[in-house]
């Protein structure tokens, strides 16, 4: 009985936003009469609000490293491969190994975010040399930001913490990296309650040789 | 159907590998460089050539460990999860044109999963009638009498209005998964990382005890 009551009282309302509705309205991309709106209803409603801080908590750890091995289609065997192309018609993996290892991940607590992107200014794209400095732009309420520049694999090669929209990349890491190499790097903006506000997602950068 | 025929016919001959090996998967020129926004652009420009596939292996190669990992952190459910998550990638490929490029897409892929997530802890529901762990959340001591005693008419104003009065974020959170969107314990505690030792279970306790506490005052009032 009480646990219909439950059910009955916080099951989502037919006004609250869609999954798809939702992820668009985090990422900003709703127009903004669209966008006005969403804030509004997620301002006063308990399913939405729980759905965007799920979104945000889940999303927000790094990935673990993958313990299946992914193959391409060319390394299946026909058979059992073409039954299944036939059906997705694309990519898919075979199980080598037991499942993965899965971190926990940090508490959630805070705020529920309105906007998850970080704008990054660059670098992206081919570089002719080493870039001096990372930037993005800057975001409300954002007291830190935290930046890291990977490798391809992801494997971090330098981390840094600073209070403005970019930061300098040390002489030594500039020295390190030469063409051709391709870098990824990316950026992640916290509160003054050190809650994760603000995420840019994986950015991509490329020396080139001259 | 185009790229099925082109992916079908790659099967016929032995995999070439392109490059150094990353995970398990070739390096394509150029390709790991490119976002995935990017990647999705120049498959859209050409859908059915072999670069097409290329570029799918790449742009789905790389989220392959993350969604497993969301699956995972969405159900509770570490044997399920990578089947989930294959789950993910054919809906991701069947869909791949309603992906609109204003949206990230790792955002995109996410609303994915946690769809695929939910029609799993849907289908669960209906095979189990009782979530096993419901029946411990309620110390047998402490019955929720008066959260019970309220009218199903009056449930969705009184207990929302109540859990904004009394409860903390973490026990609005807690309870609106469990209840409103059918997430296990288990699931909720790893995908919000709770910490503590019962995880969501210690939340839903909690916040039951809170919410019967006020709704005696409340019917006291009224």
């Amino acid at each position: 009985m009480e646990r219909e009551i439950l059910r009955a009282a916080l099951a989502p309302g037919a006004d609250c936003l869609s999954m798809e509705e939702l992820g668009r309205y985090a990422d900003g991309a709703l127009g903004p009469a669209e966008q006005t709106a969403a804030a509004a209803h997620v301002d006063g409603c308990l399913n939405c609000q729980a759905e965007l801080a799920l979104m945000r908590a889940v999303t927000s750890t790094a990935a673990p490293a993958p313990r299946r091995r992914w193959m391409g289609l060319g390394a299946l065997p026909l058979a059992a491969a073409a039954a299944v192309v036939l059906m997705v018609g694309g990519v898919l993996y075979v199980r080598t190994e037991k499942p993965p290892e899965l971190p926990r991940a940090t508490p959630s607590g805070g705020e529920v975010t309105r906007s998850l992107a970080v704008s990054v200014r660059g670098p992206l794209g081919d570089q002719t040399e080493a870039p001096r400095r990372l930037e993005w732009l800057a975001v409300e309420r954002a007291v830190r930001y935290r930046v890291r520049l990977m490798e391809v694999d992801r494997r971090e090669i330098w981390s840094a913490t600073t209070s403005d929209p970019g930061v300098d990349l040390p002489s030594t890491i500039r020295a390190s990296l030469t063409a051709p190499r391709a870098l990824r790097w990316d950026v992640t903006a916290y509160n003054a309650s050190d809650a994760v506000i603000a995420e840019s997602g994986l950015q991509s950068f490329r020396l080139v040789v001259r | 159907m185009a790229l099925t025929c082109v992916a079908v016919f790659r099967l016929r001959r032995p995999h070439v590998s392109l490059g150094r090996a990353w995970e398990g998967r070739p390096i394509l020129g150029g390709m790991d460089a490119l976002s995935d926004e990017e990647l999705v652009a120049q498959y859209r420009r050409a859908p059915t050539t072999e670069r097409a596939r290329q570029l799918l292996d790449e742009l789905f190669g790389r989220h392959r460990p993350q969604v497993v990992s969301w699956c995972y952190r969405l159900t509770g459910d570490r044997a399920r999860a990578p089947d989930l998550a294959q789950d993910v990638f054919v809906k991701a490929y069947a869909s791949l044109d309603g992906f609109r490029s204003d949206s990230k897409f790792t955002t995109w892929l996410y609303v994915i999963a946690r769809n695929r997530c939910r029609d799993e802890h849907r289908a669960r529901a209906s095979r189990v009638r009782e979530a096993p762990e419901e029946a411990a959340v309620d110390p047998p001591s402490e019955p929720n009498d008066a959260l019970a005693a309220l009218a199903a008419r009056d449930a969705r104003t009184v207990v929302r209005a109540m859990m904004d009065e009394v409860l903390d974020e973490t026990e609005k959170r807690v309870m609106t998964l469990h209840y409103g969107h059918d997430m296990p314990l288990g699931a909720i505690t790893e995908a919000l990382g709770l910490t503590n030792a019962s995880g969501a279970k210690a939340y839903i306790v909690s916040a039951k005890r809170k919410l019967n506490a006020a709704m005696k005052k409340w019917n006291a009032r009224s």
